[in-house]
């Protein structure tokens, strides 16, 4: 099915609201949930095409309100209804450096898709799916375009982690002109994007490809390279000669229960639980020399995407029962739609409004269940959700022999303690000001997870490209405000 | 905190522990405070150590006149922190403190609760240690409410 | 690209590296490890810095052959490269002027425990080394440890070698004397650390640990390494990896260190395996 450009702005918006959302092509559930390959295929040309077409092309277009880095949708879409597809990636290039990433795993339906005006009678216009379709577009053909560079400033910029909020503000800074060099912990670039999230989700040479896209553009990579430990942030801006440096080094500090047994073998965070199998590859083991435990029945506490990736990659590992435990009931779970309708396609258990109170010893030290607790919904806190209250002697039992604790992260404070001036809170997040994520400390900038604590991607990324902003000003005019507190 | 036994205690004495009780708190917080190196925590801890104080400061005076001046609200008891486990004996983090901070301020409340069913026929006494173990509750709502925010978001 | 730059046994299966790593070189204090990775399927694996010589740019290592990586990392040679290297961590020993200090080390315990005893020497303490090991064979680093030591002693599980018995056997007298040490020191194997811990405990001696645990990123973002110390979790990656003896929970942490036993004989079997087809087929090709 074809649709000729002429006949597309000939639609009445009557007739481009009939046309129904078109559906993302997916794997089989009970293929997918065997395997690591990534589960949603794709919009062909002809069905983004068609998806487009549902785009009312708002004269006042709320869909960017709700944007965190205000890509110009409808002006996006319409290239892909004229089927300019290469014109449609510059477009989103011009807001966000990671299309083919946000596309894949924005919470479209809180954020663009929440505010389309389409949605208010129908399904909103599938944004995300069309903002993965151009970018992998644009990908597949092989002719990406790189943005024009400014003239060198002679500046040097340091980011320090190659998470989502690095590399937007790297992707920004290079393009102004200045000298950026990207430094990473880990052995491989991405943070977060890479140990965090499942392949079958993002796959990694997807990842990659963004990656080498930076690259091209000019920014420098250094691996293994810790910035708190191999080098500290002052010699960053003496010895070294930057002129500024962007933290964002993200929400690196796993969160326990301290429930009795959390230490037992076979309990992990879902950090580790994550990493070894993302970034390690512990599920081609003994390909990869990673191992990582295999079991029958995996619990995983938590509802937010983290919990979603692990108990989703514990049944691929070939778990018999994946089971989520989550305090509040579905509502209020912090996961994107779409990880929980995917998430219960694929055969996982959700155990709604239970609490585990203590992980129980096999006896020879490894986990083998946890005792819960059944809760009920009080008055609402202050984030809105209603609170979870436990239920007097509701005590019961779920039978496990791996259990992964994917509550959320802290802070980690390795760079924070080895950079005098740096203030934090005492969550550990370092304190800056929300609009250009200056630092009380001369030079530096920080954006992302390691000031908000966790949250999405895109919103790291709209922080790096905030601070971004104020960095090239800030090396333009070497004008420094001091923040708050 | 074992129970003490206030049977066999005079009122004084009952008193008397109630304060000590107080300002063994003020310490805990104090030593907080004083331990932490980042000036969020610290203000944490100082503003329980405020809390502590007038707690010590009420008991202290016992003042009739000035305590019915307030009335006293019911707490809402979140829990959240009631199965949670931490030792005090090493450097502790945010997320321990606010367990243990909270599991100090229900211990506290369970007390003033036995107190005040001790003194149900001395209107008074039973108004003012109702009035405590719903302060120490309300302290322990802020804690865990504080927990609940930085800790279980996702849970 | 992290280039060895010699490479030699210097026992049977425990080979001294030294690697060129100018950054960590420079930062490396007493007490800290890296980790590395030997080629693109491997594991992340933490050892800890023997030496460091900043004015060079290189590191050193001492790695004893026991599973799959560090076998394959023992086969490497002057002029390899590791796949990826990354450093220093882990909190420096606290070093400070104690008066007298033992050491305590076993296997390859004792490389690590060399840039202790330098430390502990030059922050002005009468410095004891106790040297354990099974056989005379696999006493490592005594020359080094005399050139840094007021004095050491060895133990050998079978007598061929110094004292016949155990670390313990030798520190014993040292704890039971008119002048006991303020404070010992441990590195090596589980059994060993614990023993010392159990040694010194009757007697309120400050002693201290230095834990070996499974570990992945080492700046505590997993929490794979996570040790109980004093009723408390720790991870050892940022929190140690020196802690109390006197409150280390020993057998949590053997039971941790047990998790993928199973696992690592496999994978190590599969290897072995490996080695044996390759060498017979280049024999194949010799002949």
């Amino acid at each position: 099915m074809s649709t000729e450009p002429n006949k597309a702005n000939t639609l009445t918006p009557k007739e481009r609201m009939r046309i129904p959302r078109q559906d993302m092509p997916e794997q089989d559930p009970n293929v997918r949930n065997r395997n690591f390959d990534e589960v949603n295929l794709g919009f062909d040309a002809d069905t983004a095409v068609q998806e487009g077409l549902r785009c009312l092309q708002c004269k006042k277009p709320l869909c960017i309100d709700g944007c965190p880095v205000k890509i110009k949708i409808p002006e996006f879409i319409q290239l892909i209804v004229e089927r300019d597809f290469p014109g449609a990636a510059a477009k989103i290039k011009e807001d966000n450096s990671l299309p083919a990433v946000c596309g894949r795993v924005c919470p479209q339906e809180t954020q663009c898709e929440a505010t389309c005006v389409v949605g208010n009678r129908f399904r909103p216009v599938a944004i995300g799916h069309l903002e993965r379709f151009v970018a992998d577009h644009e990908r597949e053909s092989g002719k990406v375009q790189l943005p024009k560079k400014a003239k060198a400033t002679g500046k040097k910029v340091a980011i320090v982690g190659s998470g989502p909020a690095g590399l937007a503000c790297a992707t920004d800074l290079v393009q102004w002109g200045h000298e950026v060099t990207v430094y990473e912990a880990l052995h491989e670039y991405g943070g977060v994007l890479v140990y965090g999230i499942p392949e079958f989700r993002l796959p990694k040479k997807i990842l990659g490809a963004e990656i080498d896209n930076l690259r091209n553009m000019g920014v420098n990579f250094v691996k293994n390279f810790i910035i708190g430990k191999t080098m500290t942030v002052d010699e960053l801006m003496g010895q070294e000669g930057y002129d500024a440096v962007f933290v964002g080094t993200g929400a690196g500090l796993p969160w326990f229960m301290n429930i009795p047994g959390e230490n037992l073998n076979g309990v992990y965070s879902a950090n580790e639980f994550l990493t070894r199998v993302n970034l390690m590859k512990a599920n081609n083991f003994p390909q990869s020399d990673t191992p990582i435990k295999i079991a029958d029945t995996v619990v995983v506490f938590g509802g937010g995407n983290t919990a979603m990736d692990a108990v989703r990659t514990a049944k691929r590992l070939g778990a018999e029962r994946a089971i989520i435990v989550y305090r509040r009931s579905e509502e209020e779970m912090p996961a994107r739609d779409e990880e929980i309708k995917h998430a219960k396609e694929e055969g996982i258990e959700f155990m709604l409004l239970t609490a585990p109170t203590k992980m129980l010893d096999d006896g020879k030290g490894w986990v083998k269940g946890v005792e819960c607790l059944k809760m009920e919904l009080g008055e609402p806190d202050q984030s809105g959700r209603r609170r979870p209250m436990p239920i007097e002697g509701s005590e019961f039992t779920i039978d496990a022999d791996l259990a992964v604790v994917a509550i959320g992260n802290g802070s980690n404070p390795l760079l924070a303690k080895t950079t005098p001036g740096l203030k934090i809170n005492r969550w550990g997040n370092i304190i800056a000001d929300a609009e250009t994520g200056r630092t009380s400390k001369k030079g530096v900038f920080a954006g992302g997870d390691i000031v908000t604590g966790g949250a999405t991607v895109i919103l790291a990324m709209g922080a790096g490209r905030q601070a971004a902003a104020a960095m090239h000003e800030y090396l333009e005019t070497g004008e420094w405000v001091e923040i708050d507190g | 905190m074992d129970k003490p036994d206030f049977d066999s205690m005079t009122y004084e004495q009952i008193i008397e522990f109630c304060i000590g009780l107080e300002k063994e708190a003020v310490a805990f917080y104090q030593s907080l405070a004083e331990q932490s190196d980042d000036a969020a925590s610290k203000a944490l801890y100082e503003g329980l150590v405020k809390m502590e104080e007038s707690h010590v400061a009420k008991l202290e005076q016992l003042d009739e006149e000035a305590f019915f001046e307030t009335t006293p609200t019911k707490v809402i008891d979140l829990k959240t922190t009631d199965y949670l486990v931490v030792k005090p004996e090493k450097e502790l983090n945010t997320q321990e403190v606010l367990i243990l901070a909270s599991q100090r301020e229900k211990a506290t409340r369970d007390l003033y609760e036995t107190l005040a069913d001790k003194y149900a026929d001395e209107p008074f006494l039973h108004e003012f240690f109702t009035m405590m173990a719903e302060e120490e509750a309300q302290h322990k709502h802020d804690l865990e409410s504080e927990y609940e925010k930085g800790i279980m978001g996702e849970m | 690209m992290y280039t060895i730059t010699s490479a030699e046994f210097i026992a049977p299966d425990v080979k001294l590296f030294h690697i060129k790593a100018p950054y960590i070189a420079q930062k490396h204090q007493a007490g800290q490890f890296v980790i590395l990775r030997v080629h693109d399927n491997g594991e992340r694996i933490p050892i800890t810095i023997a030496e460091s010589d900043p004015d060079k740019g290189e590191i050193a290592i001492i790695v004893q052959g026991i599973g799959r990586t560090t076998k394959e990392l023992n086969m490497k040679e002057a002029g390899d490269h590791l796949q990826d290297l990354v450093g220093p961590l882990g909190t420096p020993t606290h070093i400070e002027k104690w008066g007298r200090v033992v050491i305590v080390s076993g296997g390859v315990g004792t490389a690590e425990a060399l840039p202790i005893a330098r430390a502990m020497k030059k922050a002005g303490n009468h410095v004891t080394s106790i040297i354990g090991a099974r056989t005379k064979d696999l006493v490592i680093a005594e020359k080094l440890m005399e050139e840094l030591c007021d004095e050491v002693l060895i133990t050998t599980d079978d007598g061929s070698y110094g004292i016949k018995g155990l670390v313990t056997t030798a520190l014993e007298p040292m704890i039971n004397s008119d002048t006991p040490p303020q404070m010992v020191l441990a590195v090596g194997p589980l059994p060993m650390m614990s023993a010392v811990a159990e040694m010194t405990r009757p007697h309120n001696i400050k002693t201290v640990v230095s834990l070996n645990t499974i570990m992945i990123d080492g700046t505590g973002m997993c929490g794979g390494c996570r040790a109980t110390v004093g009723g408390e979790t720790v991870f050892v990656c940022v929190d140690g990896p020196e802690f109390d003896a006197h409150q280390v929970d020993f057998a949590e942490l053997r039971q941790r260190g047990s998790m993928y036993h199973q696992q690592e004989r496999q994978s190590l079997d599969q290897f072995l395996e490996r080695c044996k087809l390759e060498s017979a087929s280049s024999e194949d090709t010799t002949k």
